[in-house]
């Protein structure tokens, strides 16, 4: 009885010795992410319900901020832009990523493969700035793409593609799929070594062609790696700056133009805080209602 | 009976084929930006960087032309030596080369029965023309640019040739000094270290506490702060900024590395923390309990078991930090501007006031790929692992 009650006080005491270290080994990193995410994500929330330029006083104007979003063709623009950059960023990649993936998985084991995994890959370690440099000079008008497009007698259609109202944002596109194939591709082999090579065998013996194979085993199997795979890229795709601020800035005129970007410039050059305040609030909005689905689909069942 | 199976290799070769030809494409944009890099900035701007190897501009229209009577190496005649600088001095550009070219030479026409030369193959032979006669030969591969972009050189010509004429800018001492001049890629170099590193290091080591006691210590709402820090991995940069920027321009911290090391740590600290306490989590259990039972407190455990056992997690984030803050453009342009340049800043700044100025961006944007790419191939071993780990949500 007695040593039980002593026992029982030791276990106590060590449970709350070990509250107050867990606590202790927690609080700096916490107290850290809250002074710099937390506090300053609920203030950007508060500052979207105010008309302020920053400096003055700020007035209460409720939803208003959100209203004109989307009256404002410019603003809603910026959304529908980066829906499009969703396309290119993230099923694009993915899409083509798998394709890439399993055929290097199923026929270049070898250094092939290695080699095209290290080439692919190269792209997402490099500045976004650099790789927005790179495709500048090779869409700009005496760039290698209309060279080529002259070379094969397609003359007629070049252009300075960053420039063009109709061609800049695909032409961004093409950098965003350009940067994250190499992301998808590694993740999706990662992800297919881990898959029971029996699987493959069963299905070959079965008769199974590489298509089937695709379809039945990989795609299904590889759940988990397509929803991270998705998550990375349609944040990549909506919350978009460095790429589209270096190639084009969002023009010609808005046609390129992005939250990222507008987000940018209503706060830091136009002072209109409140605005940018509620377009980050609806980016952040975007994000979550895009990535849960996603998560939600790639999880259930997988594992 | 089966047909004889063809070999695997044979059969595959299509396949093979595409994904050599998909890794060509993927190379070419890289490549033609480091070929560019390393051109003369008067070949930059009128021919591509596939024509490096090609004869120099205005070589056929020459041979065409003025070859037959001036000769291949243009000092067939001598009283029209067309190696001689002073003479080609006077037909430098088109118009005064069509001139010359119309204009009779004892009373017979200059050119003879050949057609006086249209105006874009005058300007080729006039290109030619400066070349052969050393007024203007530009080799084909220079550094120059290199050096233009790490000294923030803005002029016409080369920074060399314009320390030589000593009709340098004001702000170039042509010495060693203007490596760091602010408004080139050599300071911002210098800068980009500065911020990198403590704001690699910072988030790693708070996050290596925290990630012990999510692992190993059991303490009340443990469960819930680990999922509040693992899903808020989705929040957007341009989340935070604006709240933070007036909180810095309060504090006098805008424009200040400690700023920016500070916003870096706070945005790296979850991907950081989930990093780490998958990790730790992964050690065997025994060995904790035993460290313990010696008596071992949990500081002693961290130092001496947790963090020479985490080496290898702490090496893949502390590349992903650090390739992540090195590339970063968004929060350079806001916390730190003009007023510390980082390499990313500037180039994005050389954009907007260079406009087509490609042989400097070119060799600027090669200079802040250069550290990123010795990282990942000096490295790339922990790089799916740390992708893996990290990839958000498990």
């Amino acid at each position: 009885m007695a040593l039980a009650v002593s026992q029982q006080t030791r276990l106590s005491k060590r449970v709350r010795r070990e509250t107050f270290v867990g606590w202790l080994f927690v609080l700096p990193a916490l107290l850290m992410y809250a002074v710099f995410v937390l506090v300053p994500l609920l203030l950007t929330i508060l500052y979207s319900l105010y008309r302020w330029d920053g400096v003055g006083p700020a007035t209460w104007v409720g939803l208003k901020n959100y209203v004109t979003i989307f009256e404002v063709p410019d603003l809603i623009g910026t959304i529908v832009n980066a829906f499009w950059l969703v396309v290119f960023f993230s099923f694009i990649p993915v899409g083509l990523g798998l394709v890439v993936a399993s055929v290097i998985h199923r026929v270049a084991t070898g250094r092939l493969g290695a080699i095209a995994r290290t080439v692919l890959f190269l792209p997402q370690v490099i500045p976004l700035v650099a790789a927005g440099i790179i495709w500048g000079w090779l869409l700009a008008l005496p760039g290698l793409i209309n060279q080529i497009l002259k070379a094969v007698g397609l003359g007629a259609i070049t252009r300075a593609w960053l420039g063009d109202f109709d061609w800049a944002l695909p032409a961004v596109g093409l950098v965003g799929i350009w940067v994250l194939l190499g992301f998808c591709i590694v993740l999706l082999l990662t992800g297919m070594t881990k898959v029971d090579p029996a699987l493959y065998e069963s299905a070959r013996i079965d008769g199974a062609g590489w298509f089937r194979e695709f379809v039945a085993i990989t795609v299904p199997l590889l759940r988990y790696e397509i929803g991270v795979c998705l998550t990375v890229t349609v944040i990549a795709a909506l919350a978009a700056f460095d790429i589209v601020y270096v190639s084009t800035a969002g023009g010609p005129g808005n046609a390129t133009s992005v939250p990222g970007i507008q987000i940018y410039v209503l706060a830091f050059t136009q002072r209109a805080v409140g605005l940018a305040c509620a377009l980050a609030v609806m980016l952040m909005a975007l994000v979550v209602i895009v990535i849960l689905p996603i998560q939600w689909l790639s999880r259930e069942g997988a594992r | 009976m089966k047909p004889a199976k063809t070999p695997r290799r044979l059969r595959n070769w299509p396949v093979h084929v595409l994904l050599i030809g998909l890794c060509l494409v993927w190379l070419v944009p890289a490549f033609g930006l480091l070929v560019t890099s390393f051109r003369p900035f008067q070949a930059v701007n009128d021919s591509g960087w596939w024509t490096v190897l090609s004869a120099p501009k205005g070589q056929a229209e020459y041979e065409q032309n003025c070859a037959a009577c001036h000769g291949p190496d243009g000092r067939q005649i001598a009283a029209a030596d067309l190696t001689n600088p002073e003479l080609v001095q006077n037909f430098r550009r088109s118009f005064t080369l069509i001139a010359a070219l119309k204009k009779d030479i004892n009373d017979q026409p200059h050119m003879g029965t050949t057609p006086v030369p249209n105006e874009q193959a005058a300007a080729d032979i006039a290109t030619y023309l400066r070349r052969l006669s050393g007024i203007d030969a530009p080799p084909r591969f220079t550094v120059s640019n290199y050096v233009d972009a790490l000294v923030g050189y803005r002029g016409e010509r080369t920074y060399e040739a314009d320390c030589a004429a000593a009709e340098q800018a004001l702000d170039l001492n042509c010495d060693a000094s203007d490596l760091g001049n602010p408004r080139g890629m050599g300071r911002a170099f210098l800068n980009s270290i500065l911020v990198t590193l403590p704001a690699t290091i910072l988030p790693i080591l708070f996050a290596a506490f925290a990630a012990y006691a999510f692992a190993w210590l059991h303490f009340p709402m443990r469960t819930w702060i680990f999922a509040l820090l693992v899903g808020l991995q989705v929040v957007p940069l341009q989340m935070t900024l604006i709240p933070i920027s007036r909180l810095y321009a309060q504090l006098g911290l805008n424009g200040t590395f400690p700023g920016i090391w500070l916003f870096h740590m706070g945005f790296g600290l979850p991907y950081a923390i989930y990093l780490m306490r998958n990790f730790l989590g992964s050690l065997p259990r025994d060995l904790f309990e035993s460290a313990y039972i010696d008596g071992a407190d949990h500081w002693t455990a961290f130092w001496r078991l947790a963090v020479p056992l985490a080496i290898p997690a702490v090496a893949s984030l502390a590349i992903f930090q650090f390739l992540w803050v090195w590339n970063d453009l968004l929060v350079a342009l806001v916390f730190l501007g003009g007023q510390n340049p980082v390499m990313t800043y500037q180039i994005s700044n050389m954009v907007t006031s260079l406009g087509g100025g490609w042989h400097l961006l070119t060799a600027a944007a090669f200079l802040s790929m250069a550290l990123p790419m010795i990282i990942f191939f000096a490295l790339q071993r922990f790089f799916v692992r740390g992708m893996l780990a990290g990839s958000v949500k498990g």
